[in-house]
C-alpha cells in the first residue's frame, strides 16, 4: 500500500462549508489525510496510486451513527420492540462468544463498507472481537458495550472500562471506545449516574437509546415518573459527546433538555418504522438547532445495512405521515449521513477538505439511477445521492487512507469466507440460545 | 427448451411451495415443469439450453403495476403533486416527440428489468412509441395514453384507441394497450362515460390515477359534488379490468365501491411518500378483499424503478404510522409484487407453476444481504427476499421463455448506447419543453414551496 492517493478526474462532492462540488477535480490523500482537493491540482503521480475517478462522483464516507453488529437477520420481523428485544436481540446477545462476534462483526462491517459506510457507532458486546474485526477489515469505529442492570445478564460499567483500556486508540486512532447503555427499561439511575462519571474518567462519549418507543415512556414515567430524556439528563447523561439513538416520543421539554446540553442525536427512521416504534419528530428536533445524523440500527430490526436506503426513508417517511413533500430535501440528508454523523462522534471526517481525515468513498455515475444526469448539475447530483441511488454503486471505499474496497471488491477480507463463518455462527448462537417462553 | 436448475424454486403458488433442490423447465413461452431438480431434469427432453442458477433463488418476475415512463429523474423532488405536474409532467409529456419516448422507454425498461421488473402497467403518450421500445427490450408491457379533456392538450380516446388498434397482441400477445386516464381533474363526466365505453368496446381494460391526493378529492367534491371514486362508479369505469393507481385518501364508502366492482387496486407507497400525498389505507382495502398489486408510479416522482424498494417501504411505512410491527410480512409483500400485480392485469404470470407463461427471474444468495440464511427456511428466505435485498441482487431475467438479461448483462439492447440517448433526450426537451429548474428552490431555504 503506497502512502499517497491521487483520484481524480472525479466529480468531488466536498460537503464543506460552501457545499462546494468540482466538476472534474481531484483530492489527494497523504498518510491518513486529504492533503489536496480542487480542479488545478498538479501532483507527481510516480510512486503514488491513482484511482481514475471518470464517470464517479467522490465524496465523504457515510457515518452510521447508531449501529450494532448483528447475526440474526431475518429472524423477527413482526414483533412490537420489547417483545422482539426479550425473544431475538437479548437471547442472541447473551449466547454470544467473542469468536462469534469477531465473525458477525466482520460480516457486518463488510455490508456497510460495501454501502459506502466509512464510520460505524457500533454498540454490541464482546468488544475484543470487534475491535479485532475492525482493525482487520479498516473501518472506522467507535465501540460500545451494552450495559445494563446485573440481573438482566448483559454487560456492565466494568466490562466496558475494561474494553477501553484495551482498545480505545487502537489501529492510530481508528478504533474508539464509548460508554453504552441498552436503554433505561434495564438500567437504576444509580447506574445511569455511574455511567456519567466512568465516561469522564475515561474521558470519552456514551451511546444510549433512548425514547425509541411508547412503552419505554410508559415504564420510564412509572418507574422514574418523568419521560426518559428528564431522566437521562437528571444523571447526567445527555452531554455534548452523548448520542442518543431513536428519540421517537420527545416531548417539547425533552427537545429542550437535548437541545440545552448539546446533545446529539441519532435518526434511525427504517428501524422505527419496521419495529412499529413510530416516526421522530425530526422537522421539530432539526428546528431546534439540534445536531441529527441517521443510523441504521441493526440487521436484525431493518435487514439493510444500506445507508443509503435510510437516507431516503429519513426524507420519505416525513413527507408521507405531514404530507408535505417540502421536507428533508436531498443535500440536508447528505449532510446528515456525512458531516452530522461525523460531527456527533467528533470525528475530522465528513468532508473533504485539506487536513482532514481520508476517508473517501466514489460512486459509480454510469448507470440507470444516475441517468439522465444534467450536465455540472449539483443539485441533480444531490437527488440522485438520496432519491435514486442504493449502496450497489459505491464502486471505492477508502478509510484512514487505506483503500478497503477497490472496483466493487473487498481488499482486506475474504469475502466467501466472511458469509461462511458469520452463517455458521448464526446456527451455532441458534442451538444455544435460551428463549424465555 | 430452456432449464433453470440448481435452484430455490419460489413458487408463489396458493400453498407457497419452496422447492430447496429444484428447477424450472421452460418449452417457448410456457413454464412445463416445476418442482424438484431430479423430477423436472426426467420431466426434460434432450438438449435442453441450461442456465445454472448456483443456488440462488427462481421466482416469477415482478410485476409493476402503476408505471409510467419518465425521463426527467431527479428534477422535481420537492414540489407538491399538483406543480410537479403543472411545472413538469405536463410541459415535458406535451413536448417530448415519440423518438424521445422511445428513447425514455427503453431507459426505464432496462432498469426494471434489471430490478427483476417482468412486466409494467405503463401509462405514458406515444404508444408506438412505447411498443417498439418494449418489443425491443423483451419486457412484457401493458401500454395505455395519458388521456384528458381536449383543453388540456393532452391525449385523446381517438388516439388511444389508434394506439390499441396498432400495437395491442403485438410481440406475441406480450404487448397489449388499454385506455388510460390521466385523473379526474382534466376530466369531465362525458369523457369518463366515453373512456369505460370505448375500454369496453375493445375488450380492454382501464388505468387511470384515482384518488391520489386530498387536492383531488376536494376537486372532485366541488365539480362533482362527491368524491372521486364515487364519480368513476357512476361512469362505469370501475371493474376487474381497470387498475385504479393510489387510493390513497378512500372513504369507506369508497372502499366498498372498488370491492363491490371487483376494481384493481395499485399501490405506490414511495411515490405518495415522496410527493407529500399520504399513506393509503391500504391494510382496509386488504381486508375488504380487494386486490392490490405495487407500483413504482415514475422515476420523476420516486426515483427509482427498483421494485424491492416500494416492498419494504410499502410494509416499513403502514407500521410507522400505525405504530404496529405485524403489519404486511415478507409474505403479504412478496404476494402483493408478484401474483397480485399479475391477477389484476388478468395475465397468466406472477406464480411458477406448469402451463403459466415463463417469467422467471433468478436472484443471487451469495451476497452479504442473504447472509446468514438458515438452509431449507422458508419464512427466513421470504424475510431476505422482501426487507434485505434490493434489485442489485437480480442476476438473470426470462421473459415470455427468452433470456433479456443474464449474468447481469442486458441480452437485447446496448446498455451504454441507451443511457447516453436518454442524457441527449433529457436536455433535449427540458429546452423544447422549457421547463425551469425546479429544484433551485433548494438554494434558498425560504423560497421552499409549502402548499
Amino acid at each position: 500500500m503506497s502512502d499517497r492517493i491521487i483520484i481524480k478526474n472525479g466529480t468531488i462532492v466536498t460537503m464543506n462549508d460552501d457545499d462546494d462540488v468540482l466538476f472534474g477535480g481531484t483530492v489527494v490523500i497523504e498518510g491518513d489525510r486529504i492533503t489536496q482537493v480542487g480542479m488545478d491540482v498538479t501532483v507527481d503521480e510516480a510512486g503514488a496510486t491513482v484511482l481514475d475517478a471518470t464517470d464517479k462522483a467522490v465524496m465523504p464516507g457515510l457515518v452510521d451513527l447508531h449501529y450494532h453488529t448483528a447475526l440474526g437477520k431475518g429472524w423477527s420481523d413482526h414483533l412490537p420492540l420489547w417483545e422482539y428485544l426479550e425473544t431475538c436481540w437479548y437471547p442472541i446477545i447473551r449466547a454470544l462468544n467473542p469468536e462469534e462476534a469477531y465473525w458477525a462483526a466482520l460480516a457486518s462491517y463488510s455490508e456497510s463498507i460495501k454501502c459506502g459506510v466509512t464510520t460505524v457507532n457500533d454498540m454490541y458486546r464482546r468488544l475484543d472481537g470487534l475491535a479485532r474485526a475492525a482493525e482487520e477489515i479498516g473501518i472506522r469505529a467507535v465501540l460500545s458495550n451494552d450495559i445494563a442492570d446485573d440481573e438482566h445478564q448483559l454487560d456492565t460499567l466494568d466490562d466496558n472500562r475494561t474494553a477501553y483500556e484495551r482498545s480505545n486508540g487502537a489501529a492510530n486512532g481508528r478504533i474508539e471506545v464509548y460508554v453504552g447503555i441498552e436503554w433505561l427499561p434495564l438500567a437504576s439511575e444509580g447506574l445511569l449516574s455511574d455511567a456519567r462519571k466512568l465516561a469522564d474518567d475515561l474521558d470519552t462519549g456514551i451511546h444510549i437509546h433512548l425514547n425509541e418507543s411508547l412503552t419505554e415512556v410508559e415504564n420510564s414515567k412509572e418507574r422514574f415518573g418523568r419521560r426518559p430524556t428528564e431522566v437521562a439528563y437528571d444523571c447526567g447523561i445527555l452531554f455534548d459527546r452523548c448520542i442518543a439513538a431513536h428519540c421517537v416520543w420527545l416531548s417539547d421539554k425533552e427537545i429542550a433538555l437535548m437541545r440545552e446540553t448539546g446533545t446529539q442525536i441519532s435518526h434511525n427512521p427504517s428501524s422505527n418504522a419496521k419495529l412499529g416504534n413510530g416516526i421522530a419528530r425530526v422537522p421539530e428536533i432539526l428546528a431546534a438547532g439540534i445536531n441529527v445524523g441517521i443510523g441504521h440500527d441493526a440487521a436484525e430490526c431493518n435487514n439493510s445495512r444500506d445507508l443509503f436506503e435510510v437516507m431516503k426513508f429519513a426524507s420519505l417517511m416525513h413527507r408521507a405521515s405531514r404530507v408535505d413533500p417540502s421536507l428533508q430535501q436531498a443535500p440536508d440528508v447528505v449532510r446528515m449521513a456525512t458531516r452530522n454523523g461525523s460531527a456527533a462522534l467528533r470525528h475530522e471526517t465528513g468532508e473533504l477538505t485539506v487536513g482532514k481525515k481520508a476517508d473517501v468513498i466514489t460512486i459509480d455515475l454510469g448507470n440507470q439511477m444516475f441517468t439522465p444526469l444534467f450536465p455540472e448539475s449539483k443539485a441533480h447530483l444531490y437527488s440522485h445521492l438520496v432519491f435514486a441511488a442504493n449502496g450497489s454503486a459505491v464502486n471505492t471505499t477508502i478509510v484512514d487512507g487505506q483503500i478497503l474496497y477497490r472496483e466493487h471488491e473487498f481488499t482486506t477480507i475474504d469475502q466467501g469466507r466472511v458469509l461462511h463463518e458469520a452463517n455458521v455462527a448464526f446456527r451455532d448462537v441458534l442451538d444455544r440460545m435460551v428463549v424465555p417462553t | 427448451m430452456l432449464l433453470i436448475d440448481n435452484a430455490i424454486v419460489v413458487t408463489m403458488n396458493d400453498d407457497h411451495d419452496v422447492h430447496f433442490d429444484g428447477a424450472v423447465a421452460i418449452d417457448g413461452d410456457r413454464i412445463v415443469a416445476v418442482g424438484s431438480s431430479a423430477a423436472v431434469r426426467a420431466h426434460v427432453s434432450d438438449g435442453p439450453r441450461v442456465i445454472d442458477a448456483q443456488r440462488g433463488v427462481v421466482m416469477p418476475g415482478l410485476v409493476d403495476l402503476h408505471f409510467h415512463t419518465a425521463l426527467g429523474r431527479g428534477w422535481i423532488d420537492n414540489l407538491p403533486l399538483t406543480r410537479s405536474l403543472d411545472e413538469f409532467w405536463y410541459p415535458v409529456i406535451r413536448a417530448i416527440e415519440p423518438e424521445d419516448v422511445s428513447r425514455a422507454a427503453r431507459l426505464s425498461y432496462l432498469e426494471s428489468i434489471r430490478c427483476g421488473v417482468t412486466t409494467v402497467n405503463d401509462m405514458y403518450r406515444h404508444i408506438d412509441a412505447l411498443a417498439s421500445a418494449a418489443e425491443e427490450t423483451g419486457i412484457r408491457a401493458v401500454l395505455s395514453n395519458v388521456v384528458a379533456d381536449g383543453e388540456h392538450a393532452l391525449d385523446t380516446l381517438a388516439d388511444n384507441e389508434a394506439g390499441f388498434r396498432s400495437a395491442n397482441g403485438a410481440a406475441e400477445g406480450r404487448i397489449e394497450v388499454r385506455v388510460g386516464i390521466e385523473w379526474l381533474p382534466l376530466s369531465s363526466i362525458g369523457l369518463l362515460h366515453d373512456a369505460s365505453a370505448l375500454a369496453a368496446d375493445l375488450g380492454s381494460g382501464v388505468h387511470i390515477h384515482l384518488n391520489e391526493s386530498v387536492g383531488e378529492v376536494q376537486n372532485s367534491l366541488e365539480r362533482f359534488g362527491r368524491r372521486p371514486t364515487e364519480v368513476a362508479y357512476e361512469c362505469g369505469l370501475l371493474g376487474p379490468n381497470t387498475v385504479a393507481a393510489h387510493c390513497v385518501w378512500l372513504s369507506d364508502t369508497e372502499i366498498g365501491l372498488m370491492r363491490d366492482t371487483g376494481t384493481q387496486i395499485s399501490h405506490n407507497p414511495t411515490s405518495n411518500a415522496k410527493l407529500g400525498v399520504g399513506v393509503a389505507r391500504v391494510l382496509d382495502y386488504r381486508q375488504a378483499g380487494i386486490n392490490v398489486g405495487l407500483g413504482h408510479d415514475s422515476t420523476e416522482g420516486v426515483n427509482t424503478g427498483d421494485l424491492f424498494e416500494v416492498m419494504k417501504f410499502a410494509s416499513l411505512v403502514q407500521r410507522a404510522v400505525r405504530m404496529d410491527a405485524d403489519l404486511l410480512g415478507a409474505s403479504d409483500l412478496l404476494e402483493m409484487a408478484t401474483r397480485n400485480g399479475s391477477a389484476a392485469l388478468g395475465h397468466d404470470t406472477g406464480i411458477l407453476a406448469e402451463g403459466k407463461k415463463a417469467d422467471v427471474i433468478v436472484i443471487d444468495l451469495d451476497d452479504l444481504g442473504f447472509t446468514p440464511l438458515v438452509p431449507g427456511n422458508r419464512d427466513h428466505l421470504y424475510s431476505h427476499l422482501a426487507f434485505a435485498a434490493s434489485g442489485r441482487a437480480v442476476r438473470t431475467v426470462v421473459i415470455d421463455g427468452v433470456p433479456v438479461m443474464e449474468d447481469r448483462e442486458l441480452l437485447t439492447v446496448d446498455e451504454d448506447e441507451v443511457m447516453a440517448e436518454a442524457n441527449e433526450a433529457f436536455v433535449r426537451v427540458l429546452e423544447k419543453a422549457g421547463v425551469r429548474f425546479v429544484q433551485a428552490i433548494m438554494a434558498d431555504p425560504s423560497e421552499r414551496d409549502r402548499p
